[in-house]
C-alpha cells in the first residue's frame, strides 16, 4: 500500500535512471519526412521537387504558407470586411492603413521580431546584390515581441491563433495574418548567395559551396537574414522554361505584386510583364550581373499577371511564358 | 528549418526526453515501445516546430505521445480481437512483459493491471501533474469520468492513504 505522494515518487523514479539521450538526428529526419509528406500530399509532386532543390528548405511553413508574404487579397473565400480587431487596430495604431477590404497594414514596430528560425547570411556569402526590387516582408503581430504592440492587440491576435486558426491538438500558428492584421517587417532584397554551411539537400548531402543562387534577404538589426529562395530543379537550367515568383507588396497603400523571374543564359535584353487586363510593365533585367551566366528580372504589377515575354537585343521573342495557374500556397510558389 | 531553430529544438528534445521516455514506459510497460513512442512524439513535434509555442512544447509532445499510444492500442485491438471492444486491459493485448524491468519496477507491473484509460488518467494526473480538469480536456472525456477512473486506478495501484485519496479523488 502506498500514499499518493509515494505513488508520484515511484512514477518519477525512472526519471533519474541513466538513459541514453534522444537520437536527435533520427528524430529530426523523421520530423522532416513527416513535414515533407504533408506538403507533398498538399501540393502534389511540386513540393517535393521544390524541397529537393535545397533552396526552399526552411522557407515553406508547415501549413504551406511561404513566410514573409501577405495573403493574396483577391481570394474569393476571404472576408469582405475588417474584423473587429482589425478595425480597432486601424483606429488606434499610428500609421495603420487599410490595404484591402479585410486587411489592415501596421508599420514596422520599433521592437524587433522574434527569432523565427531565419538564418543569418554573413556578407561573405552574398555574391551579388542585394538589390532593392521594391519587395517587402510581411508577417503577423505575434512574430514580434509582445512589447511591440498594445496588450489588447497582441493578446487578441494570439487568441485567434490559438482558438480559431489552430487547436490544442494540432498546434497553432504564430505570426499569422489570417485575421486581416498584417505587419510590415521591412524590405527584402534580391541577392545571389552561396549556400550556408549548415544547409544540405534532401538527402543530407552538402550543397555546392561555390555556386550562388537567387534568394530574398531581409534585414534584422545589423545583419541580413535568409527569407526565401527560388526555383525548382529546372530553374535556370538550359532548355527549361523561365520560372516566375511573386511577393505581395502594399507600399502604395493597396495590393500590388512584385514578380521576379529567372531564365537560363544572358541573351535576354528586355522582359515585358503583361497583365490580364492587357496592360504591360517593363521589367528590370539583370543579364549575368546578379546570377553568373543567367538572367534575372523583376517588376511590380498592380493586377493579375497573365504572361512574361522575354526578348533579345534585336527584339525577337525568346519565350512567351504564361503564368501557371495554381490553387494553393505551395503550388503558387513557382509560376 | 534554420540552424537556430534546430538548436532550440535539440535543447527542448534533450530536456524533454527523460520525461517522455519514462511516461511512455509507464503507459506501455515496454522499453522498446517507450523509446519508439517518445521518438515519435518528438519527431511530430519537430514537424510542427514552427507552429508550436516554445513554452507549450512539452504539452504538445505529451499529447502526441498519449494519442500515438491510443492509436497503437487501437490498431492492435483491431488486429487481435477485431472491431469489437472486448475490454481494455493491457494484459490481454500487450506485448510480452519486459521481465527485467518487471522485477525491478513493481509499479509498472501494477500499472499493467489497469485499463488503458485508467493508466492514461493516472499518468497524466500523477506523473505530469495535470489537474483533473486538464486531464479531462486532454483526453476529451468528462471530468466526472476522470474522477471515477482515477479512483479505480488508484485502488488497483494500492494507493490507500485516505486523506490523500480524498484530496485527489474524493472531491
Amino acid at each position: 500500500m502506498r500514499t499518493v505522494g509515494e505513488l508520484e515518487q515511484d512514477l518519477h523514479r525512472g526519471d533519474a535512471e541513466l538513459l541514453p539521450g534522444p537520437d536527435l538526428t533520427r528524430i529530426r529526419a523523421r520530423g522532416r519526412a513527416r513535414r515533407r509528406a504533408r506538403l507533398s500530399a498538399y501540393a502534389g509532386g511540386l513540393a517535393a521537387a521544390v524541397v529537393a532543390a535545397g533552396v526552399l528548405v526552411g522557407v515553406v511553413a508547415d501549413d504551406g504558407d511561404p513566410q514573409g508574404r501577405a495573403p493574396v487579397a483577391a481570394d474569393p473565400e476571404r472576408p469582405r470586411e475588417l474584423s473587429p480587431l482589425a478595425k480597432r487596430a486601424l483606429r488606434e495604431i499610428p500609421g495603420a492603413q487599410q490595404v484591402s477590404e479585410w486587411e489592415v497594414l501596421l508599420p514596422t514596430p520599433v521592437d524587433g521580431r522574434l527569432e523565427m528560425g531565419e538564418d543569418k547570411v554573413p556578407d561573405e556569402y552574398i555574391e551579388a546584390g542585394p538589390v532593392d526590387i521594391g519587395a517587402r516582408s510581411y508577417t503577423g503581430v505575434t512574430a514580434f515581441r509582445p512589447s511591440a504592440f498594445p496588450d489588447w492587440l497582441y493578446e487578441g491576435v494570439q487568441d485567434i491563433e490559438m482558438h480559431e486558426l489552430g487547436s490544442e491538438e494540432e498546434g497553432y500558428p504564430v505570426g499569422s495574418t489570417e485575421m486581416g492584421i498584417v505587419v510590415d517587417a521591412g524590405p527584402v532584397d534580391l541577392a545571389c548567395i552561396r549556400p550556408l554551411p549548415q544547409w544540405s539537400n534532401d538527402d543530407g548531402e552538402a550543397l555546392d559551396p561555390q555556386e550562388c543562387f537567387p534568394a530574398m534577404l531581409g534585414q534584422d538589426g545589423g545583419h541580413r537574414t535568409y527569407e526565401w529562395g527560388m526555383g525548382t530543379d529546372d530553374f535556370l537550367q538550359e532548355g527549361k522554361d523561365l520560372e516566375l515568383f511573386s511577393t505581395d507588396v502594399y507600399s502604395s497603400g493597396s495590393h500590388q505584386t512584385v514578380w521576379i523571374g529567372g531564365t537560363d543564359g544572358t541573351d535576354v535584353a528586355t522582359v515585358e510583364l503583361v497583365g490580364t487586363d492587357g496592360t504591360s510593365v517593363e521589367a528590370t533585367v539583370a543579364a549575368g550581373t546578379l546570377v553568373p551566366g543567367e538572367t534575372m528580372f523583376w517588376g511590380t504589377v498592380a493586377g493579375d499577371l497573365a504572361l512574361a515575354v522575354t526578348r533579345d537585343a534585336a527584339g525577337n521573342v525568346l519565350e512567351r511564358h504564361e503564368v501557371r495557374p495554381c490553387s494553393d500556397p505551395v503550388d503558387c510558389e513557382v509560376r | 528549418m534554420g540552424q537556430q531553430s534546430d538548436q532550440e529544438f535539440d535543447e527542448f528534445a534533450s530536456a524533454a526526453w527523460p520525461r517522455l521516455r519514462r511516461s511512455a514506459y509507464l503507459l506501455t510497460g515496454d522499453h522498446h515501445l517507450a523509446e519508439d513512442l517518445a521518438q515519435t512524439a518528438l519527431a511530430r513535434t519537430y514537424a510542427h516546430w514552427r507552429r508550436v509555442r516554445r513554452s507549450d512544447a512539452l504539452a504538445y509532445a505529451r499529447r502526441v505521445l498519449v494519442n500515438a499510444n491510443i492509436d497503437r492500442l487501437r490498431r492492435r485491438r483491431m488486429l487481435e480481437v477485431g472491431d469489437g471492444d472486448h475490454g481494455t486491459d493491457l494484459a490481454q493485448v500487450a506485448e510480452p512483459p519486459d521481465e527485467r524491468s518487471d522485477e525491478r519496477d513493481e509499479l509498472v507491473r501494477l500499472l499493467r493491471t489497469l485499463t488503458d484509460r485508467e493508466r492514461r488518467v493516472v499518468v497524466l494526473r500523477h506523473y505530469f501533474d495535470l489537474s483533473e480538469r486538464e486531464v479531462a480536456e486532454e483526453l476529451g472525456i468528462a471530468p466526472g469520468t476522470v474522477k471515477s477512473t482515477l479512483a479505480r486506478g488508484l485502488a488497483k495501484l494500492r494507493v490507500s492513504s485516505d486523506t490523500t485519496i480524498e484530496e485527489v479523488v474524493g472531491q
